[in-house]
C-alpha cells in the first residue's frame, strides 16, 4: 500500500504539472506579440497593421481590433493568422504580405434567388481586386488559369478565378486566386503568393513520357485519357520542383470514377505525388 | 497520515474522471474511412475529423474496417455522419465493397427507404467522394429528404490528398465555431494554399439543406434539429 501510495502520489504530482502547463502553452502566443523582426520575420503588430491597410480606410478597422490566432505552417512559408471578427487574414512571416484574406459569408436567405452578375463582370471585379492587391500582377504574365462558375445549391453560387504567372511555358508559384459571390459580386476569399522561383524551368522529361508515366501508376485503368501541365511545385518545405501535373481519366468502373492526379518530376522522371480519385 | 494517503488516492480519481468525462457526450459522430488497401487508406482522414469532433463535444468514433452494415445500424443515432472513401452519387462504397445507397430501394441499405424522419437527429453528413452532390438525386438529396439538417458533397471527381486535407481543415474550423458553410470554405482555401497548384476537385463542394442547416454552428456539439 505505501508503494502504490507513493505512486499515487508521483502520478497526481505529474498529472498537476501537465494541467498547469497548458494555459502557459495557450497563452504563448500572446506573449509573441511584443516580437520584432528577429530571423527576418516581421512583428505580429506590423502584420496587424498590414490587414488595416488591406482593408482599407472604408472598412475603418483599427489595427486593436485584430486578434492574433496563431501561426500557419506550409510548405511555402510560415503565417501569421489573424482575424477581424471573423474574417481571417493569413500574413507571410517574412515579406508582410497577405497571402490568405476570406470573409466570413452571411448569405441572406432570399425568398426568391436574385440573378447572378455575368462572368465578364465578376471577372472584371476580381482582376481589379488582384491588380490592387497582388503588387506585381500588372508586371508580371499572369494567365487565367480557372474561371468558373459553380451552383452550390443551397450553398449559393460563386465564380472563382485563378491566375497564374507563365515563364518560358510553365506555371509558377506565383498565383492568385479569388472567389467572388455571384450575386451581389462581393469577395469571398482571396488567396496569393509570390516567390523568388529557383528551379529550372526547363523541362528534361517529354509531355508524352510524363503522361505515360503517370497512366503506368494506375493498374488496371481502361482507355486513360491524360492532360497534362508544367508547374512548378512546392510541396516540401521551401524544395521547389518542376513537375508535369497530370490528369487521368479512365473508363468508369461499376459506375465509380478512374483515375486521379499524377505529379511527376519533369527533370528526372520521378513520381513526386500519386493522388487517386477517391 | 491515512486522511492524507485517502485524499490523494480521490485527487487521483478526480483527475482521472476528469480526462474522461469529455469522451463521454450524448451527441455521437461517427466517421468512416475504409482502408481498401495500399495508398488507398483513408482511416487517417476519419481520425483526424473524430479528433476535432471529440473537442467539439461529440462522442466521436472512427473506423477503417467496418461493413456499410455497422455504419448503416448507427446512421439513425448519428449527430453527425462522415465519410471519406470511394463512392459517387448513388453510393459510398466501404472496406470490403458493400455500400450504402442514396435511392436504391431493393438494397436494405437505401437511404431513401428510411422512414421519414429517421435522420431528424443528423445535424451534419459530410460524404467526402467523387461525385458525391452530382445532379438532383445524390446521398446528399437523400439525406435531407430524411430528415438530415445538412449534408456536404462534390459534384466532380475529387482526388485523395487535397480531400484529406480538406476534411482536416473542415473540423478544425467547426472546431473554431465556423458555420458549416464557412468552415467548408475556409477549408477550401487552406486546401489551395497548402496545394498551391490545384484544388484537386475539392472546388465542386455542394450542399443541401432543410431550414438553415448549412449556417448551423456545431460547437458545442448540436443534434439536428
Amino acid at each position: 500500500m505505501k508503494l502504490l501510495t507513493k505512486w499515487i502520489f508521483v502520478f497526481t504530482i505529474c498529472v498537476s504539472l501537465i494541467m498547469i502547463s497548458f494555459p502557459a502553452s495557450a497563452l504563448s502566443g500572446n506573449a509573441a506579440n511584443d516580437q520584432i523582426n528577429t530571423e527576418n520575420k516581421i512583428g505580429i503588430n506590423a502584420a496587424k497593421d498590414r490587414v488595416v491597410q488591406y482593408l482599407g480606410t472604408d472598412r475603418a478597422v483599427k489595427s486593436g481590433d485584430i486578434q492574433y490566432r496563431g501561426d500557419v505552417k506550409s510548405p511555402m512559408g510560415t503565417s501569421y493568422s489573424l482575424s477581424h471578427g471573423k474574417d481571417l487574414f493569413y500574413i507571410n512571416q517574412e515579406t508582410g504580405e497577405v497571402e490568405l484574406a476570406y470573409f466570413y459569408q452571411t448569405l441572406p436567405e432570399y425568398k426568391v434567388l436574385p440573378s447572378i452578375i455575368s462572368a465578364e463582370k465578376a471577372e472584371a471585379i476580381a482582376k481589379a481586386y488582384a491588380e490592387k492587391n497582388y503588387q506585381n500582377f500588372s508586371r508580371k504574365n499572369m494567365q487565367m488559369i480557372m474561371n468558373r462558375l459553380y451552383d452550390r445549391s443551397a450553398g449559393g453560387q460563386d465564380y472563382i478565378f485563378g491566375w497564374a504567372e507563365e515563364d518560358s511555358g510553365a506555371y509558377t508559384l506565383n498565383r492568385v486566386y479569388i472567389s467572388v459571390n455571384a450575386y451581389d459580386g462581393n469577395i469571398i476569399s482571396y488567396l496569393a503568393k509570390e516567390r523568388t522561383i529557383t528551379t529550372s524551368l526547363t523541362p528534361e522529361i517529354e509531355k508524352t513520357d510524363a503522361i505515360a508515366i503517370a497512366i503506368g501508376q494506375f493498374e488496371g485503368i481502361t482507355s486513360p485519357r491524360a492532360e497534362a501541365t508544367l508547374s512548378v511545385i512546392c510541396l516540401e518545405t521551401d524544395i521547389q520542383r518542376l513537375a508535369w501535373l497530370v490528369n487521368v481519366h479512365g473508363d468508369r468502373k461499376d459506375d465509380i470514377a478512374q483515375g486521379g492526379e499524377v505529379l511527376v518530376d519533369a527533370l528526372n522522371g520521378e513520381v513526386i505525388l500519386f493522388n487517386p480519385f477517391n | 497520515m491515512k486522511r492524507f494517503k485517502i485524499g490523494i488516492v480521490l485527487l487521483a480519481l478526480l483527475l482521472a474522471a476528469m480526462a474522461i468525462v469529455p469522451c463521454v457526450s450524448a451527441y455521437r459522430a461517427d466517421n468512416w474511412g475504409p482502408n481498401y488497401g495500399l495508398l488507398e487508406d483513408f482511416s487517417n482522414a476519419a481520425y483526424n475529423a473524430a479528433a476535432e469532433q471529440s473537442s467539439m463535444g461529440y462522442g466521436a468514433y472512427y473506423d477503417s474496417d467496418n461493413s456499410a452494415s455497422t455504419a448503416w445500424s448507427n446512421l439513425p443515432s448519428d449527430q453527425v455522419f462522415s465519410f471519406n472513401g470511394h463512392g459517387n452519387n448513388g453510393k459510398i462504397i466501404f472496406y470490403d465493397n458493400t455500400a450504402i445507397y442514396a435511392n436504391y430501394p431493393s438494397s436494405p441499405q437505401s437511404i431513401s427507404s428510411l422512414t421519414s424522419g429517421q435522420l431528424n437527429d443528423l445535424a451534419l453528413a459530410v460524404f467526402v467522394s467523387c461525385n458525391s452532390g452530382y445532379s438532383t438525386s445524390n446521398l446528399l438529396t437523400s439525406t435531407v429528404a430524411q430528415g438530415g439538417d445538412a449534408a456536404i458533397g462534390f459534384t466532380g471527381e475529387i482526388t485523395k490528398a487535397q480531400s484529406d486535407y480538406w476534411t482536416g481543415k473542415l473540423w478544425y474550423y467547426l472546431d473554431q465555431s465556423y458555420s458549416i458553410q464557412n468552415a467548408a470554405n475556409m477549408a477550401q482555401a487552406d486546401t489551395l494554399s497548402s496545394y498551391w497548384y490545384a484544388y484537386g476537385g475539392i472546388d465542386t463542394m455542394t450542399y443541401r439543406q432543410s431550414g438553415s442547416g448549412y449556417s448551423r454552428v456545431l460547437d458545442p456539439a448540436v443534434a439536428g434539429v
